[in-house]
């Protein structure tokens, strides 16, 4: 992937620029707004990681004027500010997703990975597949190996949610903000708990797990020998 | 003092100049008004006596007219009378003839008497008179006159009145003007002597209340529950502010440990990455530390109010009931959950979803395995409550109003993990949606209710709701 960062404080964009680049990924930086918005109206980016805070042009003022030059590169936006305003601010602005400092890298990197894949809005869709595990949207029903699976509707959802990510990693507040619409941090052990029953429901008693647990407290569905 | 000061002679001036000023329109008002009546007295007077000399000469001829005229003289008549032939000759009065005008005029005369002796003469100055004068077929002219001297002599008795009276008014205005002004910049100066003895450190200083419920009075009043709740203000950040330092130290010490012990004794990969590990640990535990602190700050600001909005409380709870009846289970207790349906209240969907996990795992985190937590959200009247309640240990009645404190945390839990922020934030969230938190004995166990009243629920009034602990939620308030 092409990935631009927008970054002014350096530590923190060689950080990035690194790690996305031991991934595999073609990293631009960008240390002020002006350069930024040159770069990401000019050329072609799978994903923008983008500074709230930046000299020259402010981020959201940055995010701002390239969705109204018609860039639709996702955007993701990183902050010091935790406030529970500003996420929404952000979102607001044209970005697609918000990220504040300090995070794991896994986690930006989860991040990146959900935005470059997200698929167009899959308006037909009323089944998803993997493997022998099948979901009918619809009557709300899963089956696996053409056994019914009996899940409560938190359990669905989240099974629902990991199987629209596939082969992606999903992070632990991911799954809070999207399953759950949690914007904080539970003190129980929420995602882990339902995560278990659902493996519980999925995976037990069969041969192939679909559900693992991924390093950097994630989780993905994906058929084992279908990684790459 | 300085300003004081002129300010004292601007507002004595100023009384001194609204005195005078309406002493001397009164005075003009008197004069004008007296002078007016008086002339026209006067002019009646003499208008009068000419007519009827002028008649009594047309009837009984001139001889009777002078007699008339003698008799006037000598009592109760005008101060001058004159008859007078048409070739200007006296015939009686006690002035020197003059040339004819008729009806009213003013004019100057002079003393005129025939004496058998003395002969013909006039005697002594000019004076001023006003008069009415008629003349007859036969040229005879009569006047009648009175001396303008009265009206002089009350004239100058109104100034004399005035000038005395005004004087005296101006002078009492000064001291007056004086006392008043100086009497208000005393009271002014008190509020700057204690503005001054705060800035100087003195925070207990206050306003000296008089009790006469006068605007300064108020104003002195208002001063002082103002400082009082800065001052209320001050202390609870102090306090906080000590707490934090406080409760930060513990985790920065373990951090530095870690990263001692990973510099000084690890020697291998597997113990170097054990204790960065618990240092990155210790070091997000410290960063949710302060985003606690930063949320609830950003809650008690208030600005959330401006996106409040009708939110479905019963599907919220029911989402926080289906998911911490798992969570509760796996620590082996009970949540069982007594949702209504259909409830909506204006407010943050998403700080009150915070609220009701807060709620709800600070009951599963502090209570021993086995607790049955009760989960439950009802309509009573149009309040609408939230409560959980648990038969665990329950909190000791002198520490339930502290326990909504930040970082406060009760002895018996000082070893699980958390911050002491939880119920804070859940005092803050209350607060903002303008509902009371009570705390109350279950025996054994703890009911904690949270009661969104109905008048407050469109229009949230933080802190004027009764609620059934001494724990009032705005006293936490700070930043």
């Amino acid at each position: 992937m092409r990935i631009l960062v927008i970054e002014d404080d350096r530590q923190t964009a060689q950080y990035l620029a690194k790690g996305l680049r031991q991934q595999g990924h073609v990293v631009e930086v960008a240390d002020n707004g002006r350069d930024g918005l040159f770069l990401a109206a000019g050329e072609k980016f799978d994903v923008m990681v983008v500074d709230r805070m930046l000299p020259g042009l402010d981020g959201l003022g940055l995010v701002k004027t390239v969705r109204s030059a018609g860039v639709k590169t996702p955007i993701l936006l990183l902050t010091t500010l935790g406030g529970i305003d500003d996420r929404v601010e952000g979102l607001e602005a044209g970005s697609d997703d918000y990220l504040v400092k300090p995070f794991a890298f896994a986690e930006l990197m989860a991040r990146v990975n959900a935005l470059a894949r997200r698929p167009p809005i899959a308006g037909a869709d009323t089944t998803l597949k993997i493997a022998d595990l099948e979901m009918d949207l619809l009557r709300r029903k899963v089956r696996r190996a053409g056994a019914d699976i009996e899940l409560t509707p938190l359990e669905f959802k989240l099974l629902e949610h990991l199987m629209r990510q596939t082969p992606r990693i999903v992070t632990r507040t991911m799954l809070l903000e999207q399953v759950w619409g949690f914007h904080f941090d539970p003190k129980t052990s929420v995602v882990e708990t339902h995560m278990s029953r659902l493996r519980g429901k999925i995976d037990k008693g069969f041969a192939c797990e679909l559900i693992h647990t991924a390093r950097g407290s994630g989780y993905v569905l994906r058929v084992p020998d279908a990684t790459r | 003092m300085q300003l004081a000061s002129s300010l004292i002679a601007r507002l004595t001036t100023l009384y001194v100049i609204l005195f005078a000023a309406s002493v001397a329109i009164l005075f003009a008002l008197v004069w004008f008004v007296t002078s007016r009546s008086m002339t026209a007295q006067l002019m009646a007077n003499v208008q009068r006596e000419a007519v009827s000399l002028a008649d009594e000469y047309r009837a009984t001829g001139a001889a009777a007219a002078a007699a008339l005229v003698e008799r006037r003289l000598q009592r109760g008549g005008l101060a001058y009378y004159l008859l007078q032939r048409r070739d200007g000759a006296w015939i009686a009065g006690n002035i020197a003839p003059v040339s004819p005008v008729l009806g009213p005029l003013d004019l100057q005369v002079r003393l005129f008497s025939r004496g058998e002796a003395a002969g013909e003469r006039t005697q002594g100055d000019l004076r001023n008179a006003i008069g009415y004068g008629v003349l007859l077929g036969d040229g005879t002219f009569v006047l009648a006159g009175e001396d303008v001297g009265r009206l002089q002599a009350t004239r100058k008795a109104i100034l004399t009145a005035f000038s005395v009276g005004g004087g005296v008014s101006v002078i009492l205005a000064i001291l007056g003007g004086l006392a008043l002004s100086a009497g208000f910049l005393r009271r002014v100066e008190s509020v700057n002597r204690t503005a001054r003895q705060i800035m100087a450190g003195q925070l207990d200083s206050r306003v000296t209340v008089r009790d006469n419920g006068d605007e300064l009075d108020r104003l002195a009043a208002n001063l002082n529950a103002m400082l009082d709740r800065i001052q209320s203000l001050m202390e609870s950040l102090k306090q906080v502010s000590s707490d934090i330092a406080h409760d930060l130290r513990t985790p920065l010490a373990r951090l530095r440990q870690n990263l001692e012990t990973a510099k000084l004794s690890a020697r291998t990969v597997e113990e170097f990455r054990s204790s960065t590990d618990a240092a990155i640990a210790e070091t997000d535990a410290l960063l949710k530390t302060f985003s606690a602190l930063l949320r609830i700050a950003q809650i008690e600001s208030g600005s959330r109010k401006a996106g409040f909005a009708r939110v479905d409380v019963s599907e919220l709870f029911e989402l926080v009931a289906l998911t911490f009846a798992a969570v509760a289970e796996d620590q082996g207790h009970q949540l069982v959950s007594d949702i209504q349906g259909g409830i909506t209240i204006s407010g943050d969907r998403e700080l009150l979803l915070q609220l009701a996990t807060n709620l709800v795992e600070n009951a599963i985190r502090h209570t021993p395995s086995g607790t049955k937590i009760e989960f439950r959200l009802h309509k009573e009247m149009d309040d609408v409550i939230a409560t959980v309640v648990d038969n665990g240990p329950g909190i000791p009645e002198q520490e339930r109003g502290k326990v909504l404190r930040r970082f406060y945390r009760l002895e018996a839990s000082r070893t699980t993990p958390g911050s002491g922020l939880g119920l804070a934030l859940v005092a803050a969230i209350a607060d903002l949606h303008g509902a009371g938190i009570a705390l109350i004995d279950h025996g054994p166990g703890l009911i904690v209710e949270v009661r969104f009243p109905a008048s407050s629920r469109s229009v949230a009034q933080p802190s004027k709701n009764a609620v059934r602990t001494s724990a009032r939620i705005a006293i936490y308030k700070i930043v």
